[in-house]
């Protein structure tokens, strides 16, 4: 919404008055905005500037604008094959790439969005933390934790210092009742952050759980364990000290 | 069998799902269920409960424990859930909401409510709700096409949807994702998202 409100005016009043390369980037902003504001006839019309411009000339960029509008139409067939064809010619095109794998994500092959997206990994950059945290997400819908928890590993090597990725880490490991490593990775997102609340709620979960699982499942001693609960509880309490919630939480921590 | 939906339930609904137009959304039911001739359960309220991926389940975990509590200081009950999927086509029940709004139903020995979100409905913006609601009979049976079953949205509540739209306040919904990031949200009253 913001976009267009500033965009707009810029690209009405003044196009001839910016500057070359930048009023091409201003427009492409606004088409993408009213793509997402679902204004399709107005990208259309805003399109057709830059069609203007560069004639019949191939472009990726302009590409991908056609195809994201149809898209945004629902023609996810249609975008599939412009964006296919622009690989064609333009092989190496990573914008498109993405684009590609976003619209089999919408259009709900799954599957064929894991492959993209592996092979988009593979030969491009391995460091796109985006492109792991998506497949990590994709990998998840179809209950393959595993793999996921392996695309998490990939970032965190990358990033070692965003707690958010040792979040998700635990989150994984405590979904398939791996609470041990779960717990782990909860104290390590704890360190980074030190009063992150899903971090200690997992800490509390993780270690109410190994509490009382068999002494073969769990590493830690059962001292360490209560020790953990404890200081989970007592950080809990104190951040809730101002919250609405706080009598709530403060019932939940008892149990 | 008569399900009640409450203008305050709807409109927390449809706010938590214009908030995230591009997530899934999940929300927990509250009212109140009672025996008679027709039995009746209305939904007084909703929790916003998430938009991101409710597959990492502790949180939801967490989540219900702690509406367990807010329901007995209220004097209320976990009567269902509701579900928005990511994609609009996509209009199945996920295997998670599946168990999850299952458990509830044992939970109330019996007739919990479970809302799907039509997507499609949330973007024609009409005069019509937005739910697909689906009661448990061995299966998910959509709700109307059982005989005697009657399924009511308080109309007030459709028609004030729109203005919360116009006017911006469905920004003031939080659910516990939110909270999470920030606790000093209250996601249990949402006493900040006035209609």
């Amino acid at each position: 919404m913001d976009v267009i409100e500033l965009a707009k005016p810029l690209i009405d009043g003044k196009f001839s008055s910016l500057d070359n390369i930048e009023r091409y980037e201003i427009l492409e902003q606004l088409i993408v905005a009213y793509l997402d504001t679902n204004e399709i006839d107005k990208a259309e019309k805003y399109l057709k500037l830059v069609k203007d411009k560069i004639k019949d000339e191939f472009s990726s960029r302009l590409q991908k604008l056609y195809g994201m509008i149809e898209e945004a139409k629902g023609n996810y067939e249609k975008a599939i094959e412009i964006y296919n064809e622009t690989l064609k010619v333009d092989e190496v095109n990573e914008a498109v790439h993405k684009r590609l794998i976003a619209v089999n994500i919408a259009n709900g092959n799954r599957t064929e969005a894991i492959n993209l997206l592996n092979k988009y990994l593979e030969v491009f950059v391995s460091g796109d933390e985006d492109a792991w945290l998506q497949l990590a997400d994709l990998y998840l819908l179809e209950n393959q934790c595993q793999q996921a928890a392996y695309c998490i590993e990939e970032v965190i090597l990358t990033n070692p210092k965003n707690h958010l990725y040792y979040l998700r880490y635990a989150d994984i490991m405590c979904c398939i009742g791996r609470y041990q490593i779960a717990s782990k990775y909860y104290c390590k997102t704890l360190d980074l952050c030190n009063d992150n609340i899903r971090a200690l709620y997992g800490i509390l979960y993780t270690n109410q759980y190994l509490l009382k699982s068999k002494a073969e499942d769990k590493s830690t001693s059962d001292e360490t364990i209560k020790a953990l609960i404890d200081l989970a509880k007592e950080q809990l309490a104190k951040l809730y000290k101002k919250s609405p919630c706080e009598e709530v939480v403060n019932e939940f921590l008892k149990q | 069998m008569e399900y009640h939906i409450s203008k305050e339930a709807y409109l927390k609904i449809y706010a938590h799902c214009v908030k995230y137009p591009v997530n899934q959304v999940t929300g927990i039911l509250l009212g109140k269920k009672t025996e008679g001739s027709p039995s009746k359960v209305n939904v007084i309220t909703a929790i916003p409960v998430s938009h991101e991926s409710v597959l990492l389940s502790n949180k939801l975990e967490i989540a219900l424990r702690q509406i367990d509590i807010y329901c007995k200081k209220n004097t209320l009950q976990i009567i269902g859930c509701y579900h928005a999927n990511e994609l609009v086509e996509n209009d199945e029940i996920p295997e998670l909401i599946n168990l999850f709004a299952k458990n509830i139903d044992s939970n109330l020995s019996g007739q919990s409510l479970l809302l799907m979100i039509d997507n499609k409905k949330l973007i024609a913006n009409d005069d019509q709700h937005i739910f697909k609601a689906y009661v448990l009979q061995k299966s998910w049976k959509i709700l109307q096409t059982i005989t005697n079953y009657v399924f009511i949205v308080e109309e007030e509540g459709i028609n004030k949807s729109k203005e919360i739209v116009k006017n911006g306040s469905y920004a003031n919904i939080v659910d516990f994702d939110s909270h999470l990031e920030d606790i000093s949200l209250d996601w249990l009253n949402n006493d900040k998202f006035v209609v």
